[in-house]
């Protein structure tokens, strides 16, 4: 696993800026407080492009002011389907907002104006010269010969040509009709077969194209040192529940339908046409249990943290679970601790990471890291919870 | 004042079945249909909106009786309580307006309509615009007008019917055109309305003119001092408790027509 | 009531609904969310089956006709907007989403009026929550509009003459300028799809789109009811009862698996429904949702009795595993097809 910055650990290098884009980091961060608690107070400068007062908004230093889906020209993909979705401008920028293109590109300009000029080193050592008085030049024609993609749409169309899959397609083609890529490159594992939806692994199984595993085979079996001997996990394996949290409840967090992750998760129209305000789901006999009757305020507890939330009683809930929908913005939840900093407690409070031993192993064949697709991830499971009928009072 | 009101309101719907069906039938036999004769003054006076203005004490005073009256249509009705049968009725002109002020009790003032069960107090003034008009909201070829008064309304409606279930309001009336967008129309009736100590007071005040220009449909009085063939018009009237989802032809109206005279 | 010479009609697969409201979403940005008083409005609404619905308890409030009489049965109460239907939650945006992060008075996003008794009630309030036992609770979505009856109670309820049935679609709409707010219509209507408008002083209804329907965009054929449009698990037909080669023609008139929402009501309504197949309990035969439940709800008419509306729905359960066995088998079925809908022209025949 790469380390970055290098040597963090032992020169005390700290992070001073951060910089978040398309995200509600703090709020969704798993032991979001201890993100709070120890990362926010080393930063100097933090600023959030957004087209939401978030969470994390709210505890930026600036915000930039960014154009949703539909009031601007961008470009939507992923590797689990083969189309590629424009976003068009429906209506301009409202309220003095910008694309992500234009603000990047200020960004640029402004560091340009600076006319800061050093030598810098990559990880591998390479030392470079960074010269900032041509970084809005440059952002603008990135490697083109002097194209100028200043224009969003201009850019998109460039990121068209630029791709295998792409090449050939117009932005105004694809906003009059969604396509289909036109063929996917060597990193895919199918070939784009007409008339027959995307599925992975065509390659392997058809052209007998060999997998990305040790052995270019499928294969269960890992014998690398950590899963052989360490964890025992060579094969896949049944392993009980890890009792590090000595509370009788499993935490469950599921995706919402009412959100997409937080956004829209403090919406009028979609809270009108739930409770109004966060619920907690338990069974029936949960709730007899702990004398809860539906619709009471309930504490969610353990060690990491805690919040407040109303309870909703339903049967399709096993006994010894909790179960939250995800996303609620820390606002919406009553701060529960004693905290002075007037930080709210949020729907990540009783959770931490406990990051998997295994997840480490890097470079060996195909356990290698990539970003989504192997790496440690934030793991939440096996979080648990005590639910009690919250005692205080509630604005 | 509005919350003692309501405690008022919360009290009296307790009040158990057995009284109120007592009062129903007692007043149920002294409300013969006996036609009266109003007479409409002239008087100086122009701030007969007022209630309590002095002209008021100086204008003859009229008890109207009110029958219960069950709706067409062949919707089944409720009945009124009835726990009142009577309006007080007086009226004056200036030479410009004629003003009408109506008094009658009521326990529970109804004013709002904010909720799908809450209906509000009514009342109405109808006058036919020729000789043969049925008394029950006219007919096709013998229309009535109608001014309106409900008590969540900011004007009384005026207007035009030419039978059951063919109410339709001038322009001038307050819920004529709902496009917030345009101009509030100016209406041709004013009115002022107070609920004290278990008495509605309402004053409708309206030219005499009928005021044409203004695309009302008032129908016009003249006094007779002004044309000796005119002066005599056809009247009655008609109230709604909201407190007992009266609406409609769910309401108590006088049993036949009476007289309006303009001297 | 005058001859109607062709009549709109709706079905819905709940075996395809996923409850996810952008049907209630599409229509309330569409149509209720620009005037005031229609804050608490779903002419589209989707609640939870077991659930009391929206407005709560509307299947057992009253109103329709009394056993396939014409009689209108006018003795329902009036629900309440707050208590019943549910309060249309503000929110103080302005307080909290306008205070700096760190500041100990930020404020908490809260709903007014809170949600608490007797203001515990929302649209939606019971989604999700079902019914049974774990681990064979069940509960299925159903997404109601007005059903545009054929014979409307809300028309014969009303002395004015304000709600009206459209000759040539039959459509059912409310002439604003004739209501006088007696609110006869939603005293009426026995699935209380009328709501009483108290800042317009007017009752307002479901126009299923008839603007779309009548101004056709040339270059969207399709564009007609937002609620069908915008339907994400493609649930719902919409044609003319009269156009015999539509698929909703199809579904309940030949495959015959579209039943009507409480035909006892008797107002004959123009949505169809096809009930929801589930899962075997744990160690059982009998479906997760008992047939029980979906023959209280669903039937063909007015007159059938609770016996022979359970044998109808078992009936559409066998047509619909039948053909979805021929189709697993290798072999192909017009039912599966049509109910795979492969396209929006599969489902939009208006």
């Amino acid at each position: 696993m790469p380390l970055w910055p290098k040597d963090t650990l032992t020169t005390g290098r700290s992070p001073r800026v951060l910089f978040v884009w398309g995200a509600n980091y703090l709020n969704q961060a798993k032991g979001f407080l201890d993100v709070y608690q120890t990362l926010w107070p080393k930063l100097d400068l933090i600023v959030d492009l957004n087209f939401r007062m978030d969470t994390t908004a709210l505890y930026a230093d600036v915000v930039l002011p960014a154009t949703s889906w539909f009031e601007m020209w961008n470009l939507n993909t992923t590797d689990l389907h083969s189309y590629i979705i424009p976003f068009t401008p429906v209506i301009p920028p409202q309220f003095g907002s910008r694309s992500d293109w234009q603000i990047w590109q200020g960004l640029a300009d402004a560091l340009a104006n600076t006319g800061v000029v050093f030598q810098d080193s990559l990880p591998d050592g390479t030392t470079i010269t960074r010269d900032y008085a041509t970084l809005g030049t440059d952002f603008r024609t990135l490697n083109t010969d002097g194209q100028d993609l200043s224009d969003d749409k201009d850019a998109c169309q460039f990121l068209l040509d630029s791709s295998v899959e792409t090449n050939g397609l117009t932005m105004d083609g694809i906003a009059e009709q969604p396509a289909r890529l036109l063929e996917t490159s060597e990193e895919w594992t199918s070939d784009l077969l007409p008339n027959q939806a995307y599925y992975g692994f065509q390659r392997m199984t058809e052209h007998l194209k060999p997998l990305h595993t040790l052995t270019g085979r499928q294969q269960f079996y890992i014998d690398h040192d950590w899963y052989l001997s360490d964890f025992r996990e060579e094969l896949p394996v049944y392993k009980p529940p890890v009792d590090a949290d000595l509370y009788p409840l499993r935490w469950i967090t599921p995706h919402g339908r009412w959100s997409i992750h937080s956004t829209y998760r403090d919406l009028k129209f979609q809270l009108r046409m739930q409770r109004g305000r966060p619920i907690v789901y338990l069974s029936p006999s949960e709730a007899q249990a702990r004398g809860l009757l539906d619709n009471d305020p309930v504490e969610v507890l353990n060690d990491h943290g805690s919040l407040v939330a109303h309870l909703c009683v339903s049967p399709r809930l096993p006994a010894g679970m909790a179960l939250m929908y995800h996303g609620w913005e820390s606002y919406m939840l009553k701060n529960n601790l004693d905290d002075t900093s007037g930080f709210k407690n949020g729907w990540q409070g009783p959770c931490t990471i406990r990051i998997k031993p295994t997840q480490l192993v890097g470079g060996y064949a195909q356990l290698k890291f990539r970003l989504n697709y192997w790496g440690p991830t934030g793991n939440q499971k096996d979080t648990r919870v005590q639910v009690v009928k919250y005692a205080g009072t509630l604005p | 004042m509005s919350t003692s009101v309501l405690h008022l309101k919360a009290g009296l719907r307790r009040l158990p079945i057995a009284l109120v069906a007592a009062t129903l039938i007692g007043l149920l036999p002294a409300t013969a249909a006996v036609a009266a004769t109003i007479q409409a003054p002239l008087k100086t006076a122009t701030d007969g909106l007022d209630p309590n203005a002095t002209v008021w004490s100086t204008v003859p005073q009229y008890s109207i009786a009110l029958d219960t009256v069950i709706s067409t249509a062949g919707v089944p009705q409720i009945l009124p309580k009835a726990k009142w049968k009577y309006v007080l009725v007086k009226a004056y002109q200036d030479g410009t307006d004629i003003y009408f002020r109506y008094q009658w009790p009521d326990p529970v003032p109804d004013m709002d309509v904010s909720d799908t069960g809450l209906f509000a107090d009514g009342f109405a003034m109808e006058i036919p615009y020729g000789l043969n008009a049925s008394i029950a909201m006219g007919n096709q070829f013998e229309p009535v007008n109608i001014l309106f008064w409900r008590a969540d309304l900011a004007n009384p409606q005026n207007i035009v019917a030419g039978g059951a279930g063919t109410v339709q309001t001038s322009p001038d009336s307050d819920d004529a055109d709902m496009d917030p967008a345009t101009q509030p129309p100016v209406p041709l009736s004013v009115h002022s309305q107070s609920w004290v100590n278990g008495r509605w007071t309402i004053v409708i005040k309206r030219p005499l003119s009928g005021d044409i220009s203004t695309n009302g449909n008032l129908v016009a009085l003249v006094p007779r001092s002004i044309d000796s063939t005119k002066g005599n018009y056809r009247i009655t009237f008609g109230q709604w408790d909201g407190g007992n989802h009266e609406r409609d032809g769910v309401k108590l109206v006088t049993g036949s027509w009476q007289t309006l005279y303009l001297p | 009531m005058a001859k109607i010479t062709g009549q709109v009609q709706m079905l819905f697969d709940l075996n395809k609904c996923l409850g996810c409201q952008t049907c209630t979403s599409a229509c309330k940005t569409a149509w209720t969310d620009k005037d005031q008083g229609q804050e608490y409005m779903y002419w589209n609404n989707v609640e939870t089956v077991p659930g009391r619905g929206y407005p709560k308890g509307w299947q057992t409030m009253g109103g329709g006709f009394k056993a396939c009489t014409n009689q209108v049965d006018l003795s329902a109460p009036l629900p309440s907007i707050n208590r019943d239907y549910g309060a249309p939650w503000e929110y103080n945006y302005d307080e909290v989403l306008t205070t700096e992060g760190g500041d100990a008075t930020v404020g908490m996003l809260v709903p007014a009026p809170r949600p608490d008794a007797p203001n515990d009630y929302s649209s939606n309030w019971d989604e999700d929550v079902g019914a049974g036992a774990h681990p064979d609770a069940y509960y299925f979505y159903l997404p109601r509009i007005c059903n545009h009856c054929s014979k409307p109670a809300c028309v014969a309820a009303c002395p004015r003459k304000a709600v009206y049935k459209r000759e040539e679609d039959g459509i059912v709409l409310i002439d604003q300028d004739r209501c006088r707010g007696y609110r006869y219509c939603i005293k009426g209507c026995p699935y209380k799809k009328i709501y009483w408008n108290p800042i317009v002083k007017k009752s307002q209804k479901c126009i299923f789109c008839y603007p779309r329907l009548e101004n056709e965009d040339p270059e969207n054929p399709l564009a007609k009811n937002f609620c069908v449009t915008q339907c994400v698990g493609r649930i719902r037909w919409v044609a003319y009862a009269e156009d015999t080669t539509s698929n909703l023609y199809k579904l309940v008139n030949v495959w015959r698996v579209g039943l009507r929402l409480h035909p006892e009501f008797g107002t004959e309504p123009n949505t169809f429904y096809i009930p929801p197949l589930s899962p075997r309990v744990t160690n059982g035969t009998a479906p997760r949702i008992p047939t029980d439940l979906l023959a209280e709800m669903f039937g063909d008419n007015c007159s059938q009795t609770f016996e022979q509306r359970k044998a109808r729905v078992e009936e559409v359960f066998a047509i619909l595993e039948q053909e979805r066995a021929k189709v697993a088998a290798g072999g192909t079925s017009e039912l599966v097809d049509i109910l795979t809908s492969y396209s929006e022209s599969d489902r939009i025949q208006l």
